[in-house]
């Protein structure tokens, strides 16, 4: 099995990184980009998309297992990430097996902010490459 | 309050068509410099379905059942979100057509006291022969009580449902009530945080709001 590879880190980010993946995914909330907005409810400053964080995990793990291995995804908001903030993601195996002759990986995925708090969990599964 | 009669609702089909460009862009977004992105007919990154948001948009609000859950948004957020995929991700030039249900709405006592309302949208992905290609799962939780000013405030706003099922500029409403102090409240212990074969056995079971996945 291909270990893990070294953290992928991010940031300090920035209002555009916002910006840039909500007009990628079609969400646009403003509290994710309008300062105005994010103020008036009650926030510093507009706040990440939890998807954005979690498309981070999604470009590590695709790093490390084969973009067109991943078979599931499963994704866990946990802490809010914040304008200047640098996320770092890891992965580790949690189990090796096979279903119906298919080697299939789980692995254990977390995206963290420089508090070492977590920001988005994922539990993904991919398929295991012959020789990845 | 939800209206659990909801549960069932199945919204009208859909059209999702994969496009390149759209994947290309969606990796830059997300820091992707993998060069499967970049191919001729690449497949699309693990989250990348939270696109069908546009075609959803597009196709009306017959597409998205989500409305018909009524969690009150002011108290309203983005659980957790998975995509199952039956196969290599869907490629660049696949026309899928997809259909979103509200599979599941049930409650749960917070630990912390209060009742939690989670409802479950499950968006199921075809391709031209009906085959199965992909799944969405969205879990919104509705929190027991508005937030106040000691709560913590919500771990994601519901964007991804706030979006597609209210008019542009409402999907959050600008009011005191929406949030409290942002991020400065204690987090998750790395221990309650951490993605344990355990935690990742039930959504319920620790989606709630941040504090609820506390020990």
């Amino acid at each position: 099995m291909t270990p893990p590879p070294p953290p992928l880190v991010v940031g300090p980010l920035t209002r555009t990184d916002f910006v840039r993946y909500q007009g990628a995914s079609g969400d646009m909330n403003p509290l994710h980009h309008d300062e105005t907005f994010a103020r008036a409810a009650g926030y510093d400053a507009p706040l990440a998309v939890g998807m954005f964080n979690a498309g981070l995990l999604g470009t590590y793990a695709t790093d490390w297992l084969g973009a067109e291995n991943v078979r599931r995804f499963r994704i866990r908001f946990a802490e809010q990430v914040w304008p200047g903030d640098t996320l770092t993601c890891t992965g580790a195996v949690a189990r090796e097996y096979e279903v119906d002759g298919q080697p299939l990986v789980d692995v254990e995925l977390a995206c963290a902010r420089q508090t070492g708090g977590v920001a988005v969990l994922a539990w993904a599964t991919f398929v295991r490459a012959a020789a990845a | 309050m939800a209206n659990f009669a909801a549960q069932g609702t199945v919204g009208v089909p859909f059209p999702v068509h994969i496009e390149r460009g759209k994947i290309i862009e969606f990796a830059a977004a997300t820091h992707s410099g993998n060069p499967a992105y970049r191919q001729e007919q690449p497949v699309v990154p693990p989250t990348f379905l939270t696109t069908q948001m546009f075609w959803q948009e597009w196709a009306g609000p017959g597409a998205n059942p989500w409305h018909h859950v009524e969690l009150d948004q002011r108290r309203g957020m983005h659980a957790e979100q998975e995509y199952v995929f039956h196969g290599p991700p869907p490629r660049a030039g696949t026309a899928l057509t997809a259909r979103s249900r509200i599979a599941e709405i049930y409650q749960k006592q917070g630990r912390r006291g209060g009742t939690l309302t989670f409802a479950v949208l499950v968006t199921e992905f075809r391709d031209a022969a009906g085959r199965l290609v992909a799944e969405a799962r969205m879990t919104g939780v509705e929190t027991a009580s508005p937030p106040v000013e000691t709560a913590s405030p919500p771990v994601e706003t519901v964007s991804l449902t706030g979006e597609t099922v209210s008019p542009p500029g409402e999907a959050a409403s600008p009011t005191a009530e929406t949030a409290s102090s942002p991020g400065e409240t204690a987090g998750p212990s790395g221990e309650a945080a951490g993605p344990s074969g355990e935690a990742a056995s039930s959504p319920g079971e620790t989606a709630g709001p941040r504090g609820e996945t506390a020990p």
